[in-house]
């Protein structure tokens, strides 16, 4: 039964890699943040890594595959653990645009746990064709309480059923200002300009469809100036976004989500 | 609240344009340049030459075309045009600063009447604007009462009139179209992902600030610094979320003529109303803004029709 489980998990770990490549390709996420994780170059190349890796899971026996099956997983746990720890409003991306939720300990439990079946399938001498060629009613019974499992942890399921019962759209949300701080303070942007607010109140606040524009006033270099952060207030598929407005000079937008933009006043 | 400054409209222009960069906008037709409309008290006036007052202090001298519209209390000759009344003119779309229709003294009162004394309607406009004692002369009793029945407190009432010795006198009702049935407004899809940002419906006008172009939109944000109307009425349909200082693109469909206002009002009266304009055809949906006299003018409106076929798009 032991032996069983640890072949069977070759062929749930090709089709979780497939699946996460199919989901990379397909469903693109918010590019426009600042996490490398999310720029296209980068979740393109893993997704073709995931493909390579599952394919090659299915096919052949081969030792170097299942190394680089738990190098995958094992940095994917770290990433994901990294994630969480700084408490970032980041999604890990695991599956393109439907991880767009922060990376958190339901997502860190999943990684975790597939990074364990990899190690313990990465002495199994067949393929993952082969284990499912001979596969009965039993294997077939595992793999579906492995997927249930799977599917449980995943917070991306969370995500879709929040997403199905919200029905009201985003420029008619009624959303109260701390719920768009909370938002705010948890994001990357307010990290990379926290130390150069003078003051913990805004000086502004206003609501333009989807977007809620707060501004801080702030010193750089001598020179005062104001950050003026573009909050969504809808779910989490977008970033909160900054620009650094000087006072009286030029401005730039400022979240590293493409190149640098200069903007004269008006 | 008091109407943003121009400062502020380009301070939050400046600042959205910061965070938010370059976006590619909807396909939409801008519509062609607009009229300027001039706001002002007469100071002299001949058959062939008018001279205003505008509320900066300048003034204006305009010639007057030889097939003008005037408007007072109705159809008017020239010699409506007396020193000392207020007057809005719109200039001829064929160039130059040719006065083509004027209306004097024409007033508008919308709101929910508070109350009532004989032929007086005391009407409550909300409140980011003052009451208003509105005096229903005898002879326009009846016109006004078709379109609005119950002249009792509680019932909405929007009558275009003229004012009288600091009375403003109720000619006609400003809508032609009666009030529908709230089952006669179709709510969006119940799992819409997002409201049109382009909007199609009613415009109106409201005596704004002299001189000044904006406009009043039914939903502003009620957080932080949106100038939201707070616990005010919601819309009849669901309009999306703006602030003070937001900008509209606003394109007349009657006349084609285009513009960008400002929002400088929370138009929590229009919000109240759901009837349609019969300008040009039927809008497609009730009131989603209310404009001040000059833009309304700027945009080829004409003030004692009191509404135009309106396509706004939010401005980002």
């Amino acid at each position: 039964m032991a032996e069983a489980m640890r072949e069977l998990q070759i062929p749930f770990l090709a089709s979780v890699l497939l699946l996460a490549c199919a989901a990379k390709l397909t469903v693109r996420g918010d590019d426009s943040g600042s996490a490398p994780h999310h720029r296209r170059p980068f979740v393109y190349g893993v997704a073709f890594a995931e493909g390579t890796i599952g394919v090659a899971l299915l096919v052949t026996p081969m030792g170097l595959v299942r190394l680089a099956c738990v190098v995958f997983f094992a940095t994917a746990t770290w990433i994901i653990g990294d994630l969480a720890r700084r408490g970032t409003d980041e999604g890990c991306g695991c599956f393109g645009g439907l991880s767009s939720a922060p990376a958190g300990r339901r997502g860190l439990v999943r990684a975790a746990l597939l990074t364990v079946a990899a190690v313990a399938a990465a002495g199994v001498p067949e393929s993952g064709a082969a284990v499912l060629d001979r596969a009965g009613a039993g294997a077939v019974l595992i793999l579906a309480a492995e997927t249930a499992l799977l599917l449980m942890l995943s917070p991306e399921i969370a995500l879709a059923v929040e997403r199905t019962r919200s029905t009201t759209p985003c420029e008619l949300l009624d959303v109260p200002l701390e719920q768009t701080y909370t938002r705010l303070r948890a994001s990357e942007a307010w990290r990379e300009h926290e130390d150069d607010l003078t003051s913990a109140q805004p000086t502004e606040t206003w609501r333009e469809l989807c977007v809620r524009y707060v501004v801080y006033p702030a010193r750089i270099d001598d020179r005062t100036a104001e950050v003026v952060f573009a909050v969504p207030v809808d779910g989490r598929r977008r970033h909160v976004r900054a620009a650094l407005v000087w006072d009286g000079g030029h401005e730039e937008q400022d979240d590293d989500s493409g190149p640098r933009r200069v903007h004269t006043p008006a | 609240m008091p109407s943003p400054s121009r400062d502020l409209v380009l301070r939050r222009r400046r600042l959205r344009e910061a965070v938010s960069g370059d976006r590619a906008s909807e396909p939409y037709d801008a519509g062609a340049r607009p009229l300027h409309g001039v706001e002002g008290t007469v100071v002299d006036a001949s058959p062939h030459l008018l001279v205003l007052a505008t509320p900066d202090g300048e003034e204006v001298r305009m010639p007057i075309a030889a097939d003008v519209f005037v408007w007072h209390a109705g159809r008017a000759g020239v010699s409506a045009l007396r020193p000392g009344h207020d007057v809005v003119v719109r200039p001829s779309g064929t160039g130059g600063a040719v006065a083509e229709r004027v209306w004097v003294d024409i007033a508008r009162v919308t709101g929910i009447i508070a109350g009532r004394s004989g032929r007086t309607v005391e009407v409550d406009s909300g409140p980011h604007r003052d009451r208003t004692a509105l005096v229903i002369p005898a002879e326009a009793m009846t016109r006004i009462r078709v379109r609005h029945p119950r002249l009792e407190p509680g019932a909405l009432i929007d009558v275009i009139g003229v004012r009288r010795g600091g009375e403003v006198h109720g000619l006609q009702p400003a809508s032609r179209s009666p009030q529908p049935a709230s089952h006669a407004e179709h709510p969006p899809a119940h799992r819409s992902g997002s409201v049109p940002r382009i909007l199609r419906g009613t415009a109106t006008w409201f005596d704004g600030p002299p001189g000044r172009r904006g406009a009043a939109y039914p939903a502003l944000d009620p957080y932080g610094d949106a100038g939201g109307c707070g616990t005010g009425p919601a819309a009849p349909l669901p309009l999306p979320l703006l602030s003070i200082a937001s900008e509209l693109h606003v394109r007349n469909d009657c006349t084609g003529l285009a513009t960008r206002v400002p929002v400088i009002e929370c138009g929590c009266v229009a919000a109240h109303f759901c009837d349609r304009c019969v300008c040009c055809g039927i809008s497609p949906r009730g009131r989603v803004i209310e404009l001040t006299r000059a833009a309304f003018v700027d945009l080829g409106g004409d003030l004692d029709a009191g509404c135009f076929n309106v396509t706004a798009r939010v401005e980002l």
